[in-house]
């Protein structure tokens, strides 16, 4: 007899609790309903992918959307919080990479934006010239407050190169604080 | 206070500011629901499932379906000789002739040894679904990138969508071919190269087809897409964006010609039809696939 096969399952990495930065903690068990979830992480996900794009109307579209990716595949995801926060992520670094952006960052002039301190903006606009693994490294790390193992976990890239698109990124945006 | 305290000082209090600015729509959980509906509205029937047949009917496009009953095809070789490609066992067909989809891996090279058009080297990686029967086909999920770092972000991206798509048909795990001429594998891959994924079920070439067509509109809104038609085992070069991820199909049809562009028609039918598919998509047919 053969080696079995893998099962079909999506094994989803396991990025232990979800945490989100208001030091609200998603339970580690797995909720029953995607209904539950949905209560639990909506805006906490909306939060993080406001930080990553920049953009609120954005946010909420790429957290439906992945929860809406996420009905289909409810059944085969071990850990669905997990799960989430690492398409929310990817869909924000995908944003990110969309030809839309530009179109999107027009509307979001004068909207939210508008709001934010000068010191904030500056820093925002230097994340924007981060490339999508960057900012996505920075906003975990500083935002969620994880670290580079379970960073690297949730982008699915090795501890060295987390440790790599940090330092990167923070050497750019010494030259917002620098005269 | 060291700059990079300060730094990080300051990203933590512009986060925090701007994370307070988030409003939260009242009717998000219906707009979830609705995108879900919206989805599965838009996702072909698979199989030789009336509504395909039927919709391919209206379009009046000829669907290709069976096969002549094999016990076995030759092992078949997918590439050009160098780093990266792919080789198959045996397979055998189904009795009533379906085209078995029997393996589907991700592969990949470092690089394949060929170029952009601006003669930088690329990066690749993919998922393979090789048919096996007298009008077998397969199809190459490709991407290519610049950088190991883009790929290893493309094919963690692509996963997750490969899996909702094909999970039914795959008994799961992603496998790796390592080149040749290198150990190195793609970072991605969930599975070791001597256990390749299988498909359990019998699935018709143009099942797969319409699954193609769906990880393209899965995957579209952070793709450009090339649908590249070649002959088996051929690559005619790399035509896509520095991120860009394209669709290889390769087809040997009984009958040549016709049939073979028929397929193209329905492909290219399927790629304009998919309301989901929104990114502008270049359908090229190289002049060795029909």
């Amino acid at each position: 007899m053969g080696p079995q096969p893998p099962s079909r399952r999506w094994h989803q990495q396991d990025v232990g609790t979800l945490q989100v930065a208001e030091g609200h903690e998603v339970a580690d068990v797995r909720p029953s309903t995607i209904e539950d979830l949905f209560e639990e992480a909506y805006r906490p996900m909306v939060r993080l992918a406001l930080v990553m794009t920049g953009s609120n109307e954005v946010a909420e579209d790429l957290v439906q959307d992945c929860f809406a990716r996420l009905h289909g595949r409810w059944e085969h995801v071990e850990n669905p919080g997990g799960y989430m926060r690492i398409s929310v992520v990817n869909a924000c670094k995908a944003w990110f990479r969309s030809r839309d952006r530009e179109r999107k960052r027009m509307q979001l002039v004068g909207a939210g934006e508008q709001v934010l301190s000068l010191e904030t903006k500056e820093m925002l606009d230097a994340l924007e010239a981060l490339s999508p693994q960057q900012r996505a490294a920075i906003v975990l790390r500083y935002y969620e407050d994880l670290s580079e193992a379970e960073i690297a976990e949730a982008l699915g890239c090795p501890p060295g190169t987390v440790k790599s698109h940090i330092h990167r990124g923070l050497a750019q945006l010494r030259k917002v604080v620098e005269p | 206070m060291s700059v990079d305290e300060l730094v990080e000082d300051r990203l933590r209090a512009a986060f925090s500011e701007l994370a307070a600015t988030a409003t939260f729509s009242p009717d998000a959980w219906t707009k979830v629901k609705s995108r879900r509906t919206a989805r599965l509205r838009r996702r072909f029937v698979s199989g030789s499932g009336s509504i395909l047949l039927a919709a391919a009917a209206i379009a009046g496009v000829l669907l290709v379906a069976g096969g002549t009953t094999q016990d076995k095809v030759p092992e078949t070789h997918v590439g050009d000789g160098t780093d990266g490609d792919v080789s198959f066992d045996h397979r055998p067909t189904t009795p009533n002739g379906a085209y078995e989809f029997t393996r589907a891996f991700f592969y990949a090279t470092y690089p394949l040894g060929s170029t952009a058009p601006d003669g930088t080297p690329h990066w690749f990686a993919g998922v393979n679904f090789e048919a096996v029967g007298e009008d077998a086909a397969s199809f190459d999920f490709v991407s290519s990138a610049v950088s190991p770092e883009a790929l290893e972000a493309n094919c963690v991206e692509a996963a997750p969508i490969v899996d909702s798509i094909f999970g039914e048909e795959l008994r799961y795990g992603f496998g790796v071919v390592p080149s040749s001429a290198s150990a190195e594998r793609v970072p991605c891959a969930r599975a070791p190269a001597d256990d390749p994924v299988r498909l359990t079920a019998p699935a018709t070439r143009d099942a797969i087809a319409t699954r193609a067509v769906n990880f393209l509109a899965e995957m579209n809104e952070h793709k450009e897409w090339t649908l590249q038609l070649a002959g088996s085992g051929r690559d005619d070069g790399f035509e896509m964006s520095d991120d860009g991820m394209r669709v290889d199909f390769a087809l040997t049809t009984a009958d040549g010609g016709e049939r073979c562009a028929e397929f193209v028609d329905y492909l290219d039918w399927l790629m304009r039809t998919a309301d989901g598919l929104s990114v502008p998509y270049t359908l090229t047919v190289n002049e060795n696939f029909c």
